[in-house]
C-alpha cells in the first residue's frame, strides 16, 4: 500500500505543481490581452506562454493526474497489488523527462507552436520528442491498467469488475485508440520535418490525424471526473449510487462515441466532404448521452442521500445534502458549469452554428469552462478525497478546501461568461495584442477586464489548492487508510460480458473509426494536393 | 429448466452483442444516408449537380463535377500577376546557391546600378546588400515571368536560368552594409505608429509586421526595409498605389499603398532609409 501511495503522490505532485505554474501564466495572458498594462507585454512572449500553458494544462496536468489516480484506483478498487510497479515508475520517469524536454524547448523560444502544433509551423524536434515520451509513459500506464483488470478477472471469474476500475480501464482503452492519431502525425509527419529530413508537410493529413486525437483526448481528461461522480460522490453525500449499470453504460458510450467525432474540429476545413462532417456531427450528438445519463444518475443518488438525511418534498432533499463536504460541494458546482459548458458545446458541434463562433474567443471560453471548470474542479475534489489516504493525515479544517472550490467556481464563471460574449462580438482567438484605440475593439475592453479579474481569482484558487495539499501532510492522523468507494443501491452480482469488459466495444470502435476516418485519411494518399512548405520557428524564415 | 429461470449467461452475452451492434450500426447507417444521400440530393436545386455528382461531392471526391456557375455578387478580382510559389525545387536551388558564382555575374551585369557592395550609387535603384536571398530571388523570378516589369531589368534577367539567379541572390544576401537605425526623430509619432503598429481603422497593417527588423511571422520573401533608398521606397509605394506594380501576393501592398497619403509615403521612406548608427554603437 505504501508503495502505491508513493507512486500516486509523485504523479499528483508533478501534475499540480505544473498546474499552479501554468495558472500563473494563464492569468498573465489574460492581462496581456486586456486593455490593462501588463509586464513583459510582447507577442513572442505571449505565444510562448500560451504554448506552455496549453502543454502544461492539456498534457502534463491531465496525463500525470490520470496516471496517478489510475494506479491508486487499480490497487484500492481491486484490492490487489498493482502488477509491475517498476514499469509504472519507468512510465513516470519517461513522462517527466518528456515534460522537461518540451518545457525547456518552449522556454528557449524554439517551439512556439501552441499545444496543438499547427503544421506547417514547426518547432524544434526536442519539443515533439518530449511530448512523444509523455505519451509513451502514458501507454505504459494504459497497459498496466488493462493487465491489472485482466489479472483480477482471472482471479475472480464471473465477478463484476468494480465500477471505479471499469471506468479507469475504459479510459485506458480509449487513450490507446486516441493517441494513435497524434502519434502517427508526430512520428511520420512532424518529427521528420522538424529534424530537417523534409521541407514540406501535408497539412490536410496532419490536421485530420490530429482531429482523430483532439476530441477523444478531452474525454480522456473528463473520465476521471466521472469516476469521481459515480464512485465517490454518492458515498460522500451519505447515500448510495442509484445505478451501477448506468455508470458502466456511460463509460462505454464515452469509449465508442468520443473517437469517431473529431472532425467537428474541421467543419471549416476544405479537405473533407460535407458528408463526413455531417456523419461525425451526428455521432458527436451521442456524446451528450453519457453526460445526461450521469447528471440523471448522480442527481438521483444525491436525492437518495438527501432523503436519507431527512429532506422532504420535491426539492427539500437539496438543502438537506452535506454541502460542507468538499466532494459534494465540488459536484454541485461542477454540474452548474457542466450545464453552461454543455450548452456552449452543442453550439460548437453543430455544423451550421459552428461557423458563427469558429476561431473566436467563444471556443477558448468553452473549453476553459468545461475542462478548467467542471473537470478540474473534480480533480480537486478527488485529490481532497484521496489525500488523507495517501499521506495519512486529515486536513486541519475543511473551510479552506471549500473556499478554494468556491473561488475556482467563481473565477471560472467570471472569466468564461464574458469571454463567450466576446466571441459572439467577433473577438478572434490566438491573438496576443488588441488595439483598444480602435473604437470597435474598445467596446470589448470592459468585458475583457472582467474576464481578466476572473482569471486572477482562479490563480488565487490554484495557489490555495497547493497550500491545502501541502498542509494536508501535517494534520491529525487518518485512522482509516483504506478508501471506500460508493456502493450501488443494487450492487451487481453478475453482469453480461458486455458490461464487464471491452471486447465487443473495441470491435465497434474499430468499425466506427473505419467508417468515420477510413476514406478521409486514405484520400490523402491518392489525391494530388500541393504540400505546404514548413515554417520553422526561431530560425528566421 | 424452470420456466422463469434467468437465461443462460451465454445467451445474455449474445443478445448484448447483437443489439448493441444493431443500435450502433443502425445509427451510423441513418447518418450515412442523411449525410451522403438525402441532404446532398435535397440540396441539388442549389448546387445543380446530378445524383452521382452530388454524392461524390458529399464524400469529397474531387473533380467529378463543378457547381453550376452563378453570377458573382461582386466583380471577380483581377488575377494575381505573380505566379511565384515556394516549391520544394525552388527552395532546394536557393539552399545550394553559390555566392561566388553570383559575384562574378553581378560584377558583369548588376554593379553599375546596384553598386559593387550592393548599395546603389543612384537612389532610384534599390540597395540589395544584406536583403534576404528569398526576397531577392522572388523579385528576380517575377521579372523573368514578367509579373514585374522594368525596361532595364527585364532584358537582363530574361535569359538567366533560375540557378544563376539564386547564386546572385545568395551573393547580395551575404554583403554586409554599415549598421543603421530607423530615423525616428525625423518623423512624427503618427508615422512611427504606422510603421510599428499600423492603422487598423484604414486597414493598414504594421509595416514592421513583415518588413521590420525581426520580420515577425511574415512571408520569407518580404525584405526588411531598414537602409533601403528613400527614393526607391517612394517610387515603389507610388507604383503599387497606381496599380502599375502588381506582383504582390493578394494585392497586399497595393491595398496598403492606396490607403497611405503622399506625405505618409515620403515620411515612411525617410523613416526606413534611416540614419547610420554612430560608430561607438555598432
Amino acid at each position: 500500500m505504501a508503495s502505491i501511495n508513493r507512486l500516486t503522490l509523485a504523479h499528483l505532485w508533478v501534475a499540480f505543481v505544473v498546474f499552479a505554474a501554468a495558472a500563473a501564466l494563464g492569468a498573465w495572458q489574460m492581462l496581456v490581452r486586456s486593455p490593462l498594462p501588463a509586464p513583459f507585454d510582447a507577442p513572442d512572449t505571449y505565444f510562448a506562454a500560451v504554448t506552455l500553458h496549453g502543454v502544461a494544462m492539456a498534457y502534463v496536468l491531465t496525463t500525470f493526474f490520470i496516471m496517478g489516480f489510475g494506479y491508486f484506483v487499480a490497487e484500492t478498487a481491486l484490492d490487489r497489488k498493482l502488477p509491475a510497479l517498476c514499469a509504472a515508475w519507468v512510465g513516470f520517469a519517461l513522462a517527466l523527462l518528456g515534460t522537461a524536454m518540451a518545457v525547456i524547448t518552449v522556454l528557449l523560444g524554439k517551439a512556439t507552436v501552441l499545444y496543438t502544433f499547427y503544421p506547417p509551423l514547426l518547432g524544434n524536434a526536442f519539443f515533439y520528442i518530449g511530448l512523444v515520451l509523455v505519451v509513451v509513459g502514458s501507454w505504459i500506464w494504459a497497459a498496466l491498467m488493462i493487465v491489472a483488470m485482466a489479472g483480477w478477472k482471472r482471479e475472480y471469474p464471473g465477478r463484476p469488475v468494480p465500477l471505479a476500475m471499469f471506468g479507469t480501464v475504459a479510459n485506458a482503452v480509449m487513450w490507446l485508440w486516441t493517441t494513435a492519431g497524434v502519434a502517427v502525425e508526430l512520428l511520420f509527419q512532424v518529427i521528420p520535418a522538424a529534424l530537417g529530413f523534409k521541407d514540406t508537410i501535408d497539412v490536410g493529413l496532419s490536421r485530420t490525424l490530429f482531429s482523430w486525437t483532439l476530441h477523444a483526448i478531452v474525454y480522456f481528461w473528463l473520465i476521471p471526473a466521472y469516476v469521481g461522480f459515480y464512485t465517490m460522490v454518492p458515498r460522500a453525500a451519505g447515500g448510495r449510487l442509484y445505478s451501477d449499470t448506468m455508470g458502466r453504460l456511460t463509460f462505454i458510450l464515452f469509449l465508442i462515441y468520443s473517437l469517431p467525432v473529431g472532425m467537428h474540429h474541421l467543419f471549416m476545413d476544405p479537405e473533407h466532404g460535407a458528408g463526413f462532417k455531417f456523419l461525425q456531427m451526428s455521432m458527436t450528438v451521442l456524446v451528450a448521452v453519457p453526460t445526461l445519463l450521469t447528471v440523471f444518475t448522480i442527481g438521483a443518488s444525491l436525492e437518495i442521500a438527501g432523503r436519507v438525511r431527512g429532506g422532504r418534498g420535491l426539492f427539500g432533499w437539496i438543502p438537506a445534502l452535506p454541502w460542507k463536504n468538499p466532494t459534494v460541494l465540488a459536484t454541485g458546482l461542477a454540474f452548474v458549469m457542466l450545464g453552461f459548458g454543455g450548452f456552449g458545446g452543442i453550439v460548437n458541434m453543430s455544423y451550421g452554428m459552428n461557423a458563427m463562433v469558429h476561431n473566436t474567443s467563444w471556443v477558448t471560453a468553452h473549453f476553459h469552462l468545461i475542462f478548467g471548470g467542471s473537470v478540474v474542479i473534480m480533480y480537486f475534489a478527488i485529490a481532497y478525497e484521496i489525500w488523507p489516504k495517501l499521506v495519512g493525515h486529515q486536513p486541519r479544517s475543511l473551510a479552506p478546501l471549500r473556499a478554494q472550490l468556491w473561488l475556482w467556481f467563481l473565477g471560472i464563471m467570471v472569466m468564461t461568461l464574458p469571454w463567450h460574449m466576446l466571441g459572439l462580438f467577433g473577438q478572434p482567438r490566438r491573438v496576443a495584442i488588441f488595439n483598444y484605440a480602435n473604437p470597435q475593439i474598445a467596446s470589448w475592453g470592459p468585458w475583457v477586464i472582467v474576464s481578466t479579474i476572473g482569471g486572477f481569482v482562479m490563480l488565487a484558487s490554484a495557489l490555495l489548492f497547493i497550500w491545502n495539499l501541502a498542509g494536508g501532510h501535517a494534520g491529525a492522523p487518518e485512522p482509516d487508510r483504506h478508501l471506500h468507494y460508493a456502493v450501488a443501491v443494487h450492487p451487481p452480482r453478475r453482469l453480461p460480458a458486455a458490461l464487464n469488459g471491452f471486447g465487443l466495444w473495441n470491435a465497434l470502435v474499430a468499425v466506427l473509426m473505419l467508417v468515420a476516418y477510413g476514406y478521409p485519411v486514405a484520400q490523402f494518399f491518392w489525391i494530388e494536393a500541393p504540400p505546404a512548405m514548413v515554417h520553422r520557428i526561431g530560425s528566421g524564415g | 429448466m424452470a420456466v422463469n429461470a434467468p437465461p443462460a449467461p451465454r445467451l445474455i452475452d449474445r443478445r448484448w452483442r447483437v443489439w448493441a451492434s444493431v443500435a450502433v450500426l443502425g445509427f451510423v447507417t441513418v447518418s450515412l444516408l442523411l449525410g451522403f444521400v438525402l441532404i446532398p440530393l435535397a440540396q441539388r436545386s442549389e448546387t445543380g449537380l446530378d445524383t452521382f455528382a452530388a454524392i461524390c461531392r458529399a464524400i469529397g471526391v474531387p473533380g467529378i463535377a463543378a457547381a453550376v456557375p452563378r453570377a458573382a455578387s461582386v466583380p471577380a478580382p483581377a488575377p494575381a500577376t505573380s505566379q511565384f510559389a515556394w516549391s520544394p525545387a525552388t527552395i532546394k536551388v536557393l539552399a545550394t546557391a553559390d555566392p561566388r558564382e553570383g559575384a562574378a555575374f553581378a560584377a558583369d551585369n548588376c554593379s553599375a546600378c546596384h553598386g559593387e557592395k550592393g548599395i546603389g550609387p543612384d537612389p532610384q535603384f534599390p540597395s540589395l546588400a544584406d536583403k534576404p536571398a528569398a526576397a531577392i530571388l522572388k523579385q528576380l523570378l517575377d521579372y523573368r515571368s514578367h509579373a514585374r516589369v522594368s525596361d532595364v531589368m527585364t532584358p537582363i534577367i530574361d535569359p538567366v536560368p533560375e540557378a544563376q539567379l539564386s547564386n546572385l541572390a545568395a551573393f547580395y544576401a551575404g554583403l554586409a552594409p554599415d549598421a543603421r537605425a530607423p530615423a525616428r526623430d525625423a518623423v512624427t509619432t503618427e508615422i512611427r505608429r504606422i510603421a510599428e503598429a499600423g492603422d487598423p481603422t484604414r486597414a493598414i497593417a504594421a509595416c514592421d509586421g513583415c518588413h521590420g527588423p525581426n520580420r515577425g511571422g511574415g512571408p520569407v520573401e518580404t525584405p526588411p526595409l531598414l537602409g533601403q533608398s528613400a527614393d526607391y521606397i517612394v517610387l515603389q509605394l507610388q507604383s503599387f498605389a497606381a496599380g502599375e506594380r502588381r506582383n504582390d501576393a493578394f494585392g497586399r501592398m497595393r491595398t496598403i499603398a492606396r490607403a497611405l497619403s503622399d506625405a505618409e509615403i515620403k515620411a515612411l521612406a525617410i523613416y526606413y532609409h534611416g540614419a547610420p548608427l554612430p560608430k561607438y554603437r555598432q
